[in-house]
């Protein structure tokens, strides 16, 4: 049974219909919420929000696009809305958990295991402190590997929009990286992470 | 086509993601293979690009649906509670009976309007309603001889509004007498 179908049973109000629903996207908007927030906490509670909000809201789809961008819309809204009432707030950022250990690494010796967790420690610390908006751009590319067309959807902009704000996020974390992090400087850094 | 460096930095991303034209991503190339320090900018993104690629997708906690069901429950809870106590059917009648009284208010006012206007000066009375009418029904049938009158009275107290209205309709209105 494919998204649209369930959304059919949804808006008659099946619950089944739903819990097969979250089981299918539950893991993407799952790691979308927490690169977004930056730590797991946050993630567990807001994810719930809005699976909540989608069975609540879930009337309203139209059908005119696909189910996950529509979904994928609707987190990054909440995403964004949260992080833009902290900031109201002015309440102490919270801090990042560890992240994981690209899958790559465990391939490699134990020193370099060491050095790339901390590469990708610096990475991610990067990406928490670009505002929103580039932080999106990057996780819905990089990480949730979007095309530039599903990103324009998202976030109901231009193909070409997508391509520029793209290239100015990336921008902005390759100069935070080389300004905090000495991880640039020589070569061998960057075969390490050169596929076997 | 030749490229310069800051022309190949700005399509760095768009290669990375194979998003150039043919034409554009040899002239790409072209100019990446002689250049080391675009090379070197390049090799940075690709790898920035790789780790975030390759970054594992963290498990998605066992009791997330627990908590997700256990509000979509008491959501339902609330609505059939809202339902029992709002039947749908009850909207309908009370939507008539809401334009029906709106329409009695309009008439009754209208017919009160009315009535006083047959025993009082229209323009003293429409001085003293100026704020409880609107300026279409203020205008309403009053007389430029009844302003005249209203103007010489000495508890006569100028109100801007009905001043703009009387010049507006009768232009410059000199209280009786004067």
């Amino acid at each position: 049974m494919d998204d649209d179908e369930l959304v059919r049973l949804c808006q008659n109000g099946d619950v089944s219909a739903f819990e097969q629903l979250f089981n299918r996207h539950r893991k993407r908007v799952f790691n979308l919420v927490y690169r977004m927030m930056g730590n797991e906490e946050d993630a567990f509670d807001l994810t719930q929000e809005i699976f909540v909000r989608v069975y609540t809201k879930i009337h309203d789809f139209g059908f005119k696009s696909a189910f996950s961008t529509w979904l994928y819309r609707l987190a990054l809204n909440m995403c964004t809305d949260e992080l833009r009432k902290r900031a109201r707030d002015m309440s102490t950022p919270v801090e990042p958990d560890s992240p994981t250990i690209s899958q790559q690494v465990y391939n490699t010796n134990p020193e370099k295991q060491l050095m790339a967790k901390e590469y990708e420690k610096q990475i991610w610390k990067a990406i928490n402190s670009l505002k929103e908006k580039d932080r999106s751009m990057i996780i819905l590319r990089d990480l949730e590997g979007l095309s530039y067309e599903e990103i324009a959807k998202v976030l109901d902009c231009s193909v070409g929009r997508v391509k520029s704000r793209l290239h100015e996020a990336r921008k902005k974390l390759k100069s935070i990286l080389e300004n905090k992090t000495s991880l640039w400087i020589g070569g061998n850094e960057i075969e390490m992470f050169k596929s076997p | 086509m030749k490229l310069k460096c800051s022309k190949v930095l700005d399509k760095i991303s768009a290669f990375v993601d194979d998003m150039l034209s043919p034409k554009e991503k040899d002239a790409f190339l072209s100019h990446v293979t002689t250049c080391k320090n675009c090379q070197l900018e390049l090799e940075k993104y690709q790898q920035m690009i790789s780790i975030i690629r390759n970054t594992e997708p963290i498990d998605v906690p066992d009791n997330l649906w627990e908590g997700i069901r256990q509000r979509l429950e008491e959501k339902v809870e609330e609505r059939s509670k809202l339902t029992f106590r709002i039947p749908r059917w009850v909207f309908a009648p009370a939507g008539f009976i809401a334009i029906l009284c709106a329409f009695l208010y309009v008439w009754t006012v209208q017919i009160r309007f009315n009535q006083e206007t047959e025993r009082i000066p229209l323009a003293f009375y429409v001085q003293e309603h100026m704020r409880s009418y609107s300026p279409a029904v203020m205008l309403y049938s009053y007389d430029i001889e009844s302003a005249r009158t209203v103007k010489a009275d000495e508890s006569y107290r100028s109100v801007p509004e009905l001043e703009v209205l009387l010049e507006v309709h009768y232009g410059n209105v000199p209280a009786n007498g004067s």
